[in-house]
């Protein structure tokens, strides 16, 4: 169900003293301030009163340094880039994510240009539910690589960091 | 555990796919992962506990080398094409050994390397550009049977530092080395030489063969780092088109240089991190191979010579040798080791082509070396060069490298049975080449006096 936002001039507006508001619709503060002022009550769909929302603490502003001069980033966290490229045909995209799929891989990005008949495509996995080590798996999509028709390579996310980003 | 919420892809197709053309078509790899480790714990009175010793000691402190650096390379996608040990220059470890032969010492090493599989383990050396000690003597006298006997040991002497100036007592002594080393092995084209480097200014944490040793004064262990990819330098330089200029060209080597070393230092890093130790430093080199486009040689020509050898190589060398050393610097918080380029004929399908076309000759190398790192590496000479001679050319290398504060370093070859024209091959990492001639004007009087020649003016900067 659509949540919707119940202000001060759906308050102003409401017929009797009684607004009647869904489950979950929101009821900004002004609402609050003027069905206090105005004597209207604020009633759910199942009768029960629309207490104020408590109020949301603002996240902690992080303090303003400058980022620390780092060396590139340890080998960490599982995303992979499966980056692909050949001859364009059918199937492509639906042998490699079916790959990533049999493997456990769980697909973030993917990225697809076609220049006339070659195309590229880069695929972002996360490789934290594959259930064979990372050399199995990336084996395992780089024998979808063929001569005369395209070629898969298989790296950690880190190394494409160290190599474009200061 | 809910996965870390996605940033979105962060790389552009054509950031992701130059990474890919780099590694897959222009030989990006990262040349060595290097292991130093101290053997100053290993001293002991005779030559049998302390073989004993340095195998226990290289054996327990690489175990896991080869195994890291190999699930990193295929984690990152880039190859790691050499896993290496560097050791305490062992002639520390021999003057309480009375003068007994220290060839068992390296048969220990040796073993240790197989067992541990690295390709090659280098400190069978000695740091001798002042003065010689005993066991100095003793290692000296040791590396002809050493490299003769052993497959992955490799040996290197200091004669030579900015500071000491030039020991050529230890000059001749190398010079006598060379040829017993060459002897040793003349069944196999003399390729003990190949694993015995004479050095001035020798760095104490140089990642590459023949060269490398664990300085003493460095950490128990330690992680270096050799990049390379002179191919994908010179896919870069011929990215800029023929009409770019030279200062066009330094900014793309520049870029090329910082990403190839950003990616060293990952993989440097990571390694150390795995195997819980230090990590030391990048080597900024450009390595060639024997392989076809991985040449430093062509790196040259893409910038417009028509060969190595001729007149511009020298400039043309500088330029790339600085454009590298400047985009790597920015890309490692620790630069050492060698970090230039290294021109060696046999290793570099290019500069074999330059040689055998007569474009190239020892007097062109040897002047191109004083841009570049290391020296007159992998020159194949005849084999009947007198000792004098071998010494001559050790001398004129460490002059260029002492005076002008830099390494230089020799690994020359005098083929037993070969002369000038023959071509000889070593196989592997270590190509092969053409014999070059070499001129026949002794030195013999010059080097007969020995003595040392003192540390130049250069070199009082206190």
């Amino acid at each position: 169900m659509i949540r919707q936002v119940v202000t001060s001039r759906d308050v102003e507006d409401a017929p009797g003293g009684e607004l009647q508001v869904g489950l979950e619709d929101v009821i900004t503060p002004s609402a609050h301030e003027a069905a206090s002022r105005r004597g209207v009550r604020i009633v759910r769909s199942d009768g029960s009163p629309a207490a104020p929302a408590p109020a949301v603490q603002a996240p902690p502003t992080p303090p303003a340094v400058a980022p620390p001069v780092t060396a590139p980033e340890a080998v960490r966290g599982t995303a992979v880039i499966v980056s692909v490229f050949g001859r364009n045909r059918p199937h492509v995209l639906a042998e490699i994510a079916g790959a990533i799929a049999h493997e456990g891989g769980n697909i973030l990005d993917i990225s697809q240009r076609i220049v006339r008949d070659y195309f590229s495509l880069l695929v972002i996995v996360d490789t934290a539910e594959v259930a064979d080590d990372f050399r199995t798996f990336k084996s395992d999509l780089e024998a979808l690589s063929r001569e005369g028709d395209y070629f898969v390579s298989v790296a950690h996310e880190a190394v494409f960091r160290a190599m474009h980003r200061v | 555990m809910a996965p870390a919420p996605f940033q979105g892809l962060g790389f552009s197709d054509q950031e992701v796919f130059e990474t890919v053309r780099m590694v897959e078509m222009e030989h990006l790899d990262i040349r060595a992962v290097t292991i130093g480790i101290s053997l100053r714990g290993c001293v002991d009175t005779s030559v049998a506990a302390v073989a004993e010793k340095v195998h226990a000691r290289v054996t327990s402190a690489a175990r896991r080398l080869v195994e890291v650096c190999t699930d990193i390379e295929a984690e990152l996608g880039v190859p790691i094409v050499n896993k290496r040990v560097s050791v305490t220059p062992v002639s520390l470890l021999c003057d309480a050994l009375g003068g007994a032969d220290v060839t068992p010492i390296a048969a220990a090493l040796d073993a240790a390397a197989v067992e541990t599989g690295v390709d090659f383990l280098g400190g069978f050396s000695a740091l001798i550009q002042k003065g010689i000690t005993p066991g100095d003597r003793a290692l000296l006298d040791a590396i002809p049977s050493a490299l003769s006997t052993t497959e992955r040991v490799c040996s290197s002497v200091n004669i030579g530092t900015s500071r000491a100036g030039i020991n050529m007592d230890a000059v001749l002594d190398m010079g006598r080395v060379i040829r017993a080393t060459a002897e040793a092995t003349a069944d196999r084209d003399s390729i003990g030489c190949a694993k015995l480097v004479t050095f001035a200014n020798i760095p104490e944490d140089n990642p590459f063969m023949a060269g490398a040793l664990h300085g003493v004064g460095e950490a128990e262990t330690v992680i270096n780092v050799g990049v390379s990819g002179p191919g994908v330098v010179r896919a870069a330089i011929e990215a800029q088109g023929p009409d770019a200029d030279l200062g066009t060209m330094a900014d793309a080597i520049k870029r090329v240089a910082f990403k190839i070393t950003r990616v060293g230092e990952l993989c440097g890093r990571e390694a150390a991190r795995r195997l819980g130790i230090e990590f030391g430093i990048v080597d900024l080199s450009l390595a060639p191979t024997p392989v076809i486009g991985d040449s430093v040689a062509e790196a040259l020509c893409a910038l417009g010579l028509e060969q190595v050898g001729g007149p511009g190589s020298t400039a043309a060398l500088m330029l790339l040798t600085d454009a590298v050393k400047k985009g790597g610097a920015m890309a490692s918080s620790y630069v050492g080791g060698l970090s230039g380029a290294f021109i060696p004929v046999s290793e570099d399908d290019g500069m074999v082509r330059a040689v055998e076309s007569g474009a190239l000759s020892l007097e062109k190398l040897e002047a191109m070396t004083a841009v570049c790192s290391v020296g007159l590496d992998m020159v194949v000479i005849p084999g009947d060069t007198p000792i004098e001679t071998l010494a001559a050319i050790i001398a004129d290398e460490a002059a260029i490298g002492v005076v002008n504060n830099k390494t230089t370093a020799v690994r020359i070859i005098p083929a037993i049975g070969r002369s000038a024209g023959e071509r000889v091959d070593f196989g592997g990492l270590l190509g092969g080449a053409p014999v070059m001639p070499i001129r026949r004007v002794g030195a013999y009087g010059f080097i007969r006096r020995g003595g040392r020649i003192p540390g130049p003016i250069q070199a009082m900067k206190n």
